[in-house]
């Protein structure tokens, strides 16, 4: 159904939008780049529906034959890559994780679709898997250690500050409690409601 | 409002609470921004985007599946019932079935890409290997020994 010019005409406007893309990106002109990016996308995805490998999980590979990858692909791939770089411009770290993970979807070994998820996952809170996915880099690629361990150090230290804020607001509402219930535990009311709420717990967790 | 455009070249007017239940009409209007600048759709025909639209419309206002919830994902995955109205949208020939399973893959239409999984599902559900073959216009390329072989290592799966 879908033939070969139609599919070279789509590659083509999807060169264009991404080119649009990156011409902006390097401008700084980040959601133009982004809207270029989308734009190419549409045209890229989908765009070998002959195979319907998409739609479907796709048919078990031969052992060791790796899946033979387009030029569509390889698009793809660097357009999601690029998008996450602009997404950590914005600060939106949801959608930059996001988009690293389809890159790596698309090349397990894409070296910066790689750093920008593990800063991602860092600024999102997340630090264990942000240093699970940095140190796979600097494994897998050396040469990019400076770079990766001085985010990683970054993202330490800002996990350290985000955990003594936590801590401290954890204290404070354990010392407030505290001081509640002695002053409730004084009146008879409140023995009954515990007494109360005692049953009810033995009453559950006997059923 | 949203203005669609499709492969071949008919505009449609959306809201933009429908044309979101596209994932990847979703995440682009977020990325880039408000603006009455059409969206291509290059890869869904006009006659198929009308369907797809039908079942947004009815279906607006609903929660969206999250990206993180993998548990639902597998309760989701391990029934094969569709709601009755869902079933009448989907009751269409099987060449405009298979072109919404595409377009809900490509627009990233969760629960209508699997209305249409479930109702591929469903019509080879308790089918022979030859009523299968006849139902999808699929050539037995199998060799008599090959299906042989084929029978005795699934005999475990038969009914008894």
């Amino acid at each position: 159904m879908a033939d070969i010019n139609d599919v070279e005409q789509k590659l083509a406007i999807a060169r264009q939008k991404k080119d649009v893309g990156d011409q902006a990106f390097k401008a700084g002109k980040v959601q133009e780049a982004l809207r270029g990016y989308h734009e190419s996308l549409l045209y890229l995805q989908g765009i070998d529906k002959s195979g319907v490998r998409t739609a479907f999980a796709p048919p078990v590979a031969e052992a060791g034959a790796p899946k033979e990858k387009t030029e569509a692909d390889d698009m793809i791939e660097k357009i999601y890559a690029n998008m996450s770089a602009c997404h950590i411009k914005q600060e939106n770290w949801k959608r930059a994780q996001e988009t690293a993970d389809k890159a790596l979807a698309k090349n397990p070994d894409n070296y910066k679709a790689m750093f920008r998820k593990g800063k991602a996952l860092g600024e999102l809170g997340f630090f264990e898997r942000a240093e699970g996915v940095l140190n796979d880099l600097v494994k897998k690629n050396p040469s990019d250690a400076t770079v990766a361990n001085t985010e990683l150090s970054r993202l330490r230290a800002i996990d350290k500050e985000r955990e003594r804020q936590h801590n401290q607001k954890l204290k404070g509402w354990l010392n407030r409690d505290k001081t509640k219930n002695v002053v409730l535990g004084e009146t008879p009311e409140a023995e009954h409601l515990r007494f109360k709420g005692q049953s009810k717990w033995y009453y559950m967790a006997r059923t | 409002m949203v203005l669609l455009v499709t492969s071949d070249n008919e505009q449609f007017q959306v809201e933009k609470e429908v044309a979101e239940r596209s994932v990847l009409i979703k995440n682009m209007l977020e990325d880039v921004g408000e603006s009455d600048q059409p969206i291509p759709l290059p890869n869904v025909s006009s006659s198929v985007l009308k369907k797809v639209l039908e079942y947004c419309e009815h279906h607006r206002g609903e929660k969206l599946p999250t990206t993180d919830s993998e548990s639902q994902d597998e309760t989701r995955k391990r029934t094969t019932d569709i709601s009755e109205w869902d079933q009448k949208f989907i009751a269409v020939d099987q060449e405009m079935l298979f072109e919404i399973i595409l377009a809900a893959n490509y627009l990233d239409i969760k629960s209508l890409l699997d209305v249409g999984c479930k109702t591929v599902a469903n019509m080879i559900k308790g089918k022979t290997p030859e009523e299968i073959r006849k139902l999808f216009n699929i050539v037995n390329d199998f060799t008599p020994e090959e299906e042989a072989q084929i029978k005795k290592e699934n005999e475990w799966a038969e009914d008894r």
